[in-house]
């Protein structure tokens, strides 16, 4: 899950060399943490939160696949 | 035959329609399924799980043909053309610019799927979309479409980063987009009946724009029905009511 988020952040920013993805496992529920460079901040938000909302839904899609469950949080 | 309804249970809705496409070997748009219950997480997915459940059944390609046929009948009774909705149509020329584009969005399609582990393949269809093809095709789509869009959106985003004009990019699953437009188009002509049948408004479900587009457009050429959105923000319902005989 880690991996996806971060293939993703890293295409959609001007700094790919700042993006940070931490995982945080839990048994049931994994955390995502996503660290962005402040200037990109918007770039993995989006317009009223849109490329957020777009990414939580695949990464829902994707741990639903292997009976988790995974949470995306963008750290500023 | 058209099969009798099954239910299926699992911990959400996509993997129980997954569970009902292996259950009658066919692609999710050769069954029907209707939505029993979209089950909960539960409490920190802790207590109170329940699981989601579906009833669906297996339509065969006969059941398609009567109901485009009534459909048929249902236009030339109205004796208007509808029109095409359909823009499957493959634009003349493709720059190479776009076909660059479009390869690379390929690429970031693939690498996407393979990261969410997801068994599909994704291939460059002849009118310049990308189909995904594959066992994961469930998962894919999501409820409503909610998937298929999300990603469609974030590929697009990913590849037209930093380019001044940019390159839309559509990805359908196995043919859902178009059956989606089919079905909307069916809907819309449906509910403009009924409007003029009855003479009073009706206010369709939130869709986005391009859903919206759909039902606007099969709706125009009927010079007896209005079409409008209403509400705030990306989702709006639309509302169909009879257009005044002053008006026209």
């Amino acid at each position: 899950m880690k991996e996806l988020i971060e293939y993703i952040a890293k295409a959609l920013v001007d700094n790919p060399d700042e993006v940070q993805v931490r995982e945080v496992e839990g048994e049931v529920t994994s955390v995502i943490e996503l660290r962005v460079a402040k200037s990109d901040l918007g770039k993995v938000i989006g317009k009223e939160g849109r490329t957020a909302r777009a990414m939580r839904t695949l990464l829902t899609a994707a741990s639903t696949k292997i009976n988790k469950r995974a949470v995306l949080e963008i750290i500023e | 035959m058209t099969s009798e309804y099954k239910e299926f249970e699992a911990k959400s809705v996509d993997e129980a329609i997954v569970a009902a496409m292996k259950e009658f070997r066919v692609p999710f748009e050769e069954l029907d399924i209707k939505v029993i219950s979209e089950g909960s997480k539960g409490l920190f997915g802790l207590m109170g799980q329940k699981n989601a459940k579906i009833m669906a059944r297996r339509l065969n390609s006969e059941d398609e043909e009567v109901l485009g046929r009534s459909n048929q009948a249902d236009h030339e009774m109205q004796g208007k053309e509808v029109n095409e909705v359909n823009n499957d149509k493959a634009s003349v020329e493709t720059s190479n610019k776009d076909m660059e584009t479009l390869l690379r969005a390929k690429d970031m399609l693939t690498k996407v799927l393979k990261l969410m582990h997801i068994d599909a393949e994704s291939k460059i269809n002849v009118n310049n979309y990308i189909e995904i093809t594959g066992k994961g095709i469930g998962i894919i789509i999501g409820k409503h479409g909610k998937t298929l869009d999300a990603l469609q959106f974030l590929i697009n985003r990913m590849v037209n980063k930093g380019s001044e004009n940019s390159t839309r990019i559509r990805i359908d699953a196995q043919g859902y987009r178009k059956r989606h437009v089919e079905h909307l188009k069916t809907i819309a002509i449906r509910l403009g009946q009924k409007v003029k049948r009855t003479g009073k408004a009706i206010s369709l479900e939130k869709m986005n724009p391009y859903d919206r587009r759909i039902i606007h457009l099969a709706l125009k050429n009927d010079s007896k029905v209005d079409t409008k959105s209403i509400g705030e923000g990306l989702y709006k319902s639309i509302v169909i009511s009879p257009r005044k005989a002053s008006k026209s």
